[in-house]
């Protein structure tokens, strides 16, 4: 079989819509590991609660997963707040110990994702909404709204946390704080206080990002093992901590992925996302957007 | 290295002992649970030599495990070697990915090289799900002999196997904290950029740690196939094995070689003993609480709990 | 004049836009005691961390003994002959003391029995009595003597010493003079970085002075004291 112009459109279309995903999925590891160097390997285990949570809200009252949320997000917010407490008190503040900083994180991931199995078992689970099923043709090139809509939403997520960090004055002392904490300090702000707000606003985005994982695709609850290496690939690759380079990068892997996916079979593409990382590493760590 | 071997004596002169035990005991369900058990301690003692000594935090052990598994499988289905024969094969495929990994991030910032491994488990897996002469993702099976010389059955077999290759992992591994090397290690896990100005050179250095901790969890897997006669890929990848390895030393202590040997007996056991009331995934909560609560709270774990009482307790009465 | 120890000629070093190092020529002759001053972010640390392998230079190089080494990773520039002192003090603190000196000793100073050497350089920096003490117990002068004794342990030809009297009583700083004096007469050559010009005036046969990653004077001390450019960095206007 060769390779048709409607197979590689097609191809280019849903990685594009993939990648929509992969950066809202990224997003918050692109603040707490790209802005505040706090590695937290369980950020997709959150995203994946988030998934549960819209399922939930989807299964006995009927809402819409998008709107559910947003209503959930200061609860993750919350949530976030309270892990960077325990975080910060337990290993930050006396400096140095990032091995077992690492190991709280990969704890938490483990709690969350066993926690998620004894509730709900192993099986797959997804949502119902208007938006699941049809889809928009441009002649050859099929566009699911399943797909489309997550993709427009994160794009409107990803906006609104770049509006928030250049405008706002805790953004910009978020970005402060991403810089050189010393700095910041001469200036009377908080450095331990602004940390912890952007480290729960990145745990926030991952009631969000919950969501539109749930509109594209059915999970269980091990599904986070898959976005580990997307998240950190596309972190990496973005340049540690830049919200277009998130997106970039987040649209690279998707594409990728897709390629992967459609000329050699969809169980590779999981290996992309290392492949990807483990190149950016050795060849640029700076990443795409970095200096 | 006389101090070593004397150390090496009494070490077998105890697995003699737990064999003498079990011997005594002899059911089957002994070997059983005792091989999973001493599995971890193979397990936890290779993750602690990189992780405890070197300060570099693997998440991929399960990958490293499953080389060995596998390179069973394939020796299975080819050359049918016995299991001693295999072992140095599957700990040298699996110390090899250890110097890969660790040449390819370990220029950069540690925490580079936590996430791959991280990855490494993931991309491992779908490279196994997608090679169907070992089964694929459908798993195969592995007929291991009925009889074997000198021993009842071969789950004894593989239990004294295992007891062998337990006593010398502890061996190695108090041999390297002890050794130049183990101190050079130390002085990575302090200060890396002082450990340079010292003249540790750090590159290599951890790139010899990766290596022994990968060889050593891939030796740990060698034996598996026999085991449990049938092999699939998710059983193999289980973040169980990846979870274990590393609380097993954090909540044991990494500091010493007595550290994940604690761990790995009591956590192991605990296990064994709660499969039987609670299920497999309760068991796995269990282990992720105990890892949160012990490195919040006790960041040296049991043997910095045991110390801790000790001067306590000494000061009171001096 | 003894022949020169360290060379290095036209070093450049950038980070990102910023300018760091501007071909600076540095060189250090056998036994002798260099200051190098500056103000804050003129590039000393900067020139130091390029001399012995914690940044890699741009441009330019550096020849210790004859032979060229800024391409060779730190623990081999320690192994021929440089060792430095970290400005904030890096400790082992799983450590005691001790295990510091023996750390050094084991890996750069080339000894075989660590526990032989150790008490003598101890004993030398006046940390003896603390040898079995952790590290992490020791005081800011403490910790300054065993940055001391484990660069010693390296047995340099040439020491930098990075600001290790900063933040010292002047009882102490006449202390550590002393010191890095007895381990000159040794015959060792030593760099000294540091703002407390009377420890500097009193140390140094030759002074350096980098202003914004340039060097604006190099020669004796009374001269570049008075030196007008030296003066206007230093005063401002």
């Amino acid at each position: 079989m060769g390779v048709t112009i409607d197979l590689l459109l097609n191809a280019i279309a849903s990685g594009i819509l993939l990648g929509g995903l992969y950066a809202a999925v990224s997003l918050g590891v692109s603040i707490s590991f790209g802005m505040l160097d706090i590695v937290n390997i369980a950020h997709p285990a959150f995203v994946i609660l988030g998934s549960f949570v819209a399922y939930i809200a989807n299964t006995t009252l009927g809402a819409d997963p998008l709107l559910t949320s947003i209503v959930v997000a200061p609860v993750f917010y919350a949530l976030g707040a309270l892990v960077f407490q325990v975080y910060y008190v337990s290993f930050e503040r006396h400096g140095r110990d990032s091995l077992r900083g690492l190991a709280f994180f990969f704890g938490l991931m483990f709690i969350t994702e066993v926690g998620l199995i004894l509730v709900f078992g192993v099986d797959y689970r997804s949502v119902q909404t208007a938006y699941i099923g049809p889809s928009l043709n441009f002649g050859e090139v099929g566009i699911p709204l399943r797909l489309l809509v997550p993709c427009v939403a994160s794009l409107a997520l990803l906006a609104t946390i770049q509006l928030f960090l250049r405008r706002s004055f805790t953004g910009r002392a978020i970005l402060a704080v991403a810089q050189n904490q010393v700095a910041l300090q001469f200036q009377g702000a908080d450095p331990i206080r602004i940390r912890r707000i952007a480290f729960a606003l990145s745990i926030a985005t991952a009631a969000i990002a919950g969501a539109l994982l749930i509109i594209i695709q059915p999970i269980e609850p091990s599904v986070d093992r898959d976005y580990i290496g997307r998240v950190f690939a596309v972190c990496v690759l973005g340049g540690m901590g830049s919200i277009p380079g998130t997106l970039l990068a987040g649209l690279i892997l998707g594409i990728a992925e897709s390629f992967t996916a459609t000329f050699y079979g969809p169980s590779w593409a999981p290996a992309v996302s290392f492949g990807l990382l483990l190149l950016t590493l050795a060849i640029r760590p700076a990443g795409l957007l970095g200096r | 290295m006389r101090r070593h071997i004397g150390f090496l004596l009494a070490a077998l002169a105890v697995a003699l002992l737990v064999y003498l035990g079990t011997a005594w005991i002899g059911n089957d369900y002994v070997y059983f649970a005792g091989y999973v058990v001493l599995q971890y301690v193979v397990l936890a003692t290779a993750w602690n030599i990189l992780g405890g000594y070197t300060g570099y935090v693997n998440f991929g052990s399960a990958a490293f495990f499953a080389v060995g598994v596998y390179t069973t499988v394939v020796i299975h289905k080819t050359l049918a070697l016995p299991v001693p024969a295999i072992l140095p094969l599957g700990g040298l495929l699996a110390g090899i990915l250890g110097l890969g990994m660790g040449y390819l991030t370990l220029r950069l910032r540690g925490v580079f090289f936590s996430i791959a491994t991280l990855a490494l488990a993931i991309v491992l897996n779908s490279m196994i799900v997608n090679w169907s002469f070992v089964g694929g993702g459908r798993g195969a099976y592995v007929i291991r002999p009925r009889e074997i010389a000198f021993f009842t059955s071969y789950v004894q077999y593989l239990f004294v196997l295992m007891l062998v290759l337990a006593t010398l992992a502890v061996w190695i591994a108090r041999m390297v904290e002890r050794s130049r090397l183990g101190r050079g290690l130390a002085a990575i896990r302090d200060d890396e950029l002082a450990a340079e100005a010292a003249g540790v050179p750090t590159l290599k250095l951890k790139l010899i740690a990766t290596t022994l901790s990968g060889f050593m969890m891939g030796v740990a897997g060698v034996p598996l196939p026999y085991f449990v006669t049938y092999v699939e890929p998710s059983g193999t990848f289980s973040l169980g094995y990846a979870v274990n390895a590393m609380a097993m030393p954090l909540i044991g202590g990494t500091t010493s070689w007595l550290g994940p040997l604690i761990g790995a007996l009591l956590l192991g056991t605990l296990q064994q003993v709660a499969t039987v009331t609670l299920s497999a995934t309760v068991n796995l909560l269990i282990v992720g609480i105990l890892l949160v609560l012990f490195v919040t709270l006790a960041p040296d774990g049991i043997l910095g709990l045991g110390r801790a009482i000790v001067r306590r307790v000494r000061r009171r009465d001096g | 004049m003894a022949e020169a120890i360290l060379t290095a000629t036209k070093i450049d070093k950038r980070f990102g836009g910023f300018i760091a190092l501007d071909g600076v020529d540095f060189t250090v002759a056998a036994g002798e005691r260099v200051g190098l001053l500056g103000p804050n972010g003129s590039g000393k640390s900067t020139l130091v961390n390029c001399l012995t392998g914690a940044l890699r230079n741009d441009g330019g190089e550096v020849v210790l003994l004859g032979r060229r080494i800024d391409r060779l990773p730190t623990h081999q520039r320690i192994r021929r002959g440089i060792a430095r002192t970290f400005q904030v003090p890096r400790p082992f603190a799983s450590m005691t003391v001790r295990e510091n000196v023996e750390i050094a000793l084991l890996y750069a100073g080339g000894a075989t029995a660590a526990g032989n050497e150790a008490p003598a350089i101890l004993d030398q920096v006046g940390l003896l009595q603390k040898a079995d003490q952790s590290s992490r117990s020791l005081t800011q002068v403490d910790l300054r003597k065993l940055e001391l004794a484990r660069a010693m342990a390296a047995r340099p030809r040439l020491l930098i010493a990075d600001e290790v009297m900063a933040g010292l009583s002047t009882a102490e700083v006449d202390e550590i003079l002393a010191l890095l004096l007895r381990l000159n007469e040794s015959g060792v050559s030593i760099v000294m970085i540091e703002h407390i010009m009377y420890a500097v005036m009193k140390f140094a046969q030759r002074i350096c002075v980098l202003v914004a990653g340039r060097k604006i004077a190099d020669g004796d001390p009374q001269a570049v004291i008075r030196d007008p450019e030296v003066e206007r960095a230093y005063l401002g206007e």
